[in-house]
């Protein structure tokens, strides 16, 4: 199996910022509770205001009701309450009252209600006193009586304990408070869902980043708002950038080969002359190793030159229609004959008719390589395989090689790897990098397998078009 | 002040083991009233019969005394006072004597009868007209305030002497009816003229005033409790009552719990009983308390109500009251009352 990149979404601990809901949840959180909190300050004042309001007008009406009724008889004072002087008290709270002569003598009521100085005026004037252990609200009202020869102030005090109007406080503050409350749990609620709602291009944009090959550096084509537009832009424009310096790098490696290339075919002939005619032991010695390196240079370099062109190739998608059987001709005539004589072939004439879509010479590489490899690796008989069934090419190339350990089927694919047994074979380690990378572009699958009596299998599957 | 008061105790016990009760149970309520031990009686015996672990001693007090007593409660060992007068009891409590208690059972009292969950009113006690069958006819006999004082100025001679009615110096709940008498009704005063011009008798209670009735002393009785009213005339065919079709003044006997009391829970526990079904059952039944709540078979608001056209007009527990016990107020409205009892008695004499 071609193992499929992986693109790691996870980023590095120090770069991890807060997530932009929570940052917005904290930051419009954190205004609506200081706005709330305020809120509350500035209800909570008025509501007290208001009750109190509310509290001393009834106390005022009292107060003044009956300091109307106060008379003068004679030398003393009269004030006959009526009925209703108390009646527009009707909640639970207690009530106080006294009447206190200009000598500040008490005509009736509670002797010890909360002394004032004696009022010279007949406006209301309230205080909140402790009576009793109670927290009360007290009126006081003057009333102008002449008793005897000068006239004198009678003072009339009215108190109320305060529970009631602490009451109606709480109850108009929370009847304020609640809606405020809940409209501001709904604005966070809305923000946490609201994020949602807005990061949802951003989470397209992610998914198409996630989704494409990572050759693939083509412009990102997700439609995004213009406030991400930006990022995205700029994302392109950078990855633009990088495909080109892929590209001339990629350019570079394939001229660097070709320039290397024949200096070394010199090489390789010249060190093959100069084995086959030196004399000296020591020096044959020498020369063989030369010979060796040389020999392995020379495929390092072509292999480097095929996967470029691979690459170059898939990348600029040629698409083509071949026959399997046409490239395993194409491959078969490029081989020296003492390998061809090793080559055992049994295609069914179903797979030399399938259509490959896609790019021959990449198909060819990516044959090549397979039986290169397995050429190289083994001495005796290599077997291939083809079939097709409806839609499926399947090919099975088999040597008597040592086989792969089972560990390191994967890394295998990878480019310049080699495993560890493959020491004294000359060999770049780019082979099936190239078929991992044609298998990848065109859809097929790859897998190693044990042959029976020693050697490998190696089976590959692609997709071919039906025929029309 | 303290020492006086407790020679004017008068303690009972209500269970029969006296002596025994006290010593076995550390559960003892104590219940002190300025009414008659008698019309208490009945509670306290199904309350003992529902809560057997609980005995209740009686703690008789003086008519008027109730708030010196709440003030003292912890001295004179009161768990909870029990009085028709509503208006001393509000003040007990309007003054911060009183300690609140609340239940489903005082909840569900109308909200004239409870104050501050301080105050319950557990019966409901209307002011009638009691007369005497043999001395007025079934016909003749007044069922309006107006009809009375009419009654009385036409025939002052047949009825001189033969009227009584609470002297409202002496007895608290005669003063409480009276005031909400006069703030109801302007025909009041000339009731009290009325009654003047024919002698009034005063009384102290409303058992004094039956028994003048049933004895022929006086042929009508005006402002006497409900409650003893019914359950007099329940076994005496010398007393007839009216409950007046123009207005019906109701008052309620209440209980408070003291700051002072020993036993706030098993006070608490007495109220409720006392409002419970069981409690309201006795309130309805022979001592005509009349039930304040629930409805059963006797005596209930609804029944008692029934028996008069008159808008019942209950006498609402609250800081209104304190009008009514202003001392100034109250020697004005005495003197009042003095005055024209006084004048028309002289009138009367002089002719």
């Amino acid at each position: 199996m071609i193992p499929r990149p992986k693109v790691v979404l996870s980023m590095p601990r120090g770069i991890r910022s807060m997530s932009m809901r929570r940052r917005l949840v904290l930051f419009s959180g954190g205004i609506l509770a200081t706005g709330i909190v305020a809120f509350g300050i500035l209800v909570g004042s008025f509501a007290g205001q208001a009750s109190q309001t509310v509290q001393d007008q009834l106390l005022a009406a009292s107060a003044l009701m009956i300091s109307g009724l106060v008379q003068s008889e004679g030398d003393t004072i009269n004030v006959e309450l009526p009925f209703t002087t108390f009646a527009m008290f009707t909640g639970e709270d207690k009530v106080f009252y006294s009447i206190i002569n200009s000598q500040d003598v008490l005509v009736t009521g509670y002797d010890d209600l909360p002394r004032v100085p004696v009022q010279i005026s007949a406006d209301p004037v309230f205080t909140t006193v402790q009576y009793r252990g109670w927290s009360v609200r007290m009126v006081t009202v003057g009333r102008l009586v002449s008793t005897g020869p000068t006239p004198g102030w009678v003072t009339i005090k009215v108190a109320q304990t305060r529970e009631q109007q602490s009451q109606l406080a709480s109850r108009i503050a929370l009847n304020a408070m609640a809606p405020a409350l809940a409209l501001g749990l709904l604005g966070v609620g809305l923000i946490w869902f609201g994020v949602g709602f807005v990061l949802r291009p951003l989470k397209r944009l992610e998914r198409e980043v996630a989704g494409r090959s990572v050759r693939d550096l083509s412009p990102l084509r997700s439609s995004v708002p213009p406030e991400v537009q930006r990022l995205v832009s700029t994302l392109n424009h950078f990855m633009g950038r990088l495909d080109k310096s892929i590209d001339r790098l990629r350019g570079l490696v394939a001229e660097a080969a070709h320039e290397i290339r024949t200096p070394l075919a010199a090489l390789q002939a010249q060190s093959d002359l100069a084995y086959d005619s030196a004399d000296n032991q020591d020096t044959r010695a020498r020369l063989a190793m030369m010979k060796r390196a040389s020999r392995q240079l020379g495929q390092t370099v072509s292999q480097l030159l095929a996967e470029a062109s691979v690459t170059h190739r898939i990348d600029s998608s040629m698409v083509e229609v071949v026959t399997f059987g046409e490239i395993v001709e194409d491959v078969f005539e490029a081989l020296p004959d003492d390998r061809m004589s090793r080559l055992i072939v049994k295609m069914s004439p179903r797979a030399s008719e399938a259509r490959l879509v896609g790019d021959p010479l990449s198909y060819r590489e990516m044959l090549r390589n397979l039986l290169d490899n397995a050429f190289s690796y083994s001495r005796g008989d290599v077997r291939l395989v083809a079939d097709a069934r409806s839609t499926a090419l399947m090919l099975m190339i088999a040597d008597r090689g040592p086989g792969i350990p089972p560990d390191q089927r994967k890394s295998v694919l990878e480019r310049f790897s080699r495993g560890a047994w493959t020491r004294d074979v000359a060999g770049s380690g780019l082979g099936l990098a190239i078929v991992a990378q044609v298998l990848e572009a065109y859809g097929g699958t790859i897998q190693f397998g044990k042959r029976r009596g020693g050697g490998l299998i190696v089976k590959i599957v692609l997709r071919h078009q039906l025929e029309d | 002040m303290k020492r006086v008061l407790f020679t004017l105790l008068i303690v009972s016990v209500g269970t029969v083991q006296v002596d025994n009760a006290v010593a076995q149970t550390s559960d003892v309520l104590h219940i002190a009233s300025d009414g008659r031990e008698e019309d208490l009686q009945p509670f306290i015996t199904a309350f003992e019969a529902a809560k057997p672990d609980i005995d209740v001693i009686y703690v008789s007090l003086e008519p008027g005394q109730i708030y010196q007593a709440a003030s003292d409660a912890k001295e004179l060992g009161i768990d909870l006072i029990v009085s028709i007068s509503s208006d001393l009891q509000m003040k007990i409590v309007n003054d911060g004597y009183a300690l609140t208690h609340s239940s489903p059972q005082t909840e569900a009292l109308p909200g004239w009868a409870n104050w501050g969950d301080a105050v319950f009113g557990f019966t409901f006690e209307p002011a009638v007209i009691v007369y005497n069958p043999s001395m007025i006819s079934r016909e003749e006999v007044p069922r309006t305030h107006v009809a009375l004082a009419q009654m009385l100025e036409r025939q002052p001679r047949r009825f001189n002497g033969r009227v009584i009615t609470y002297d409202i110096e002496r007895s608290a709940v005669g003063y409480l009816l009276a005031t909400n008498d006069q703030f109801i009704s302007s025909n009041f005063w000339r009731l009290v003229g009325a009654m003047a011009s024919v002698d009034v008798t005063l009384a102290q209670s409303s058992f004094e005033m039956l028994e003048a009735v049933s004895s022929g002393q006086a042929s009508l009785a005006y402002n006497v409790l409900g409650s003893h009213a019914y359950a007099r005339r329940a076994f005496d065919d010398g007393v007839r009552v009216v409950v007046p079709d123009d207005f019906v003044i109701v008052l309620t006997r209440s209980m408070v719990i003291p700051v002072g009391a020993e036993r706030p829970d098993l006070a608490g526990a007495f109220i409720d009983f006392a409002l419970s079904e069981k409690g309201q059952e006795v309130a309805a039944g022979a001592m005509a308390f009349g039930a304040i709540v629930g409805d059963f078979d006797g005596y209930t608001l609804e029944s008692i109500s029934a028996r008069g056209l008159g808008a019942i007009q209950p006498v609402e527990i609250g800081p209104v009251m304190l009008s009514g016990l202003d001392m100034l107020r109250r020697q004005n409205f005495l003197t009042s009352w003095r005055n024209i009892l006084e004048r028309r008695t002289n009138g009367v004499a002089a002719q």
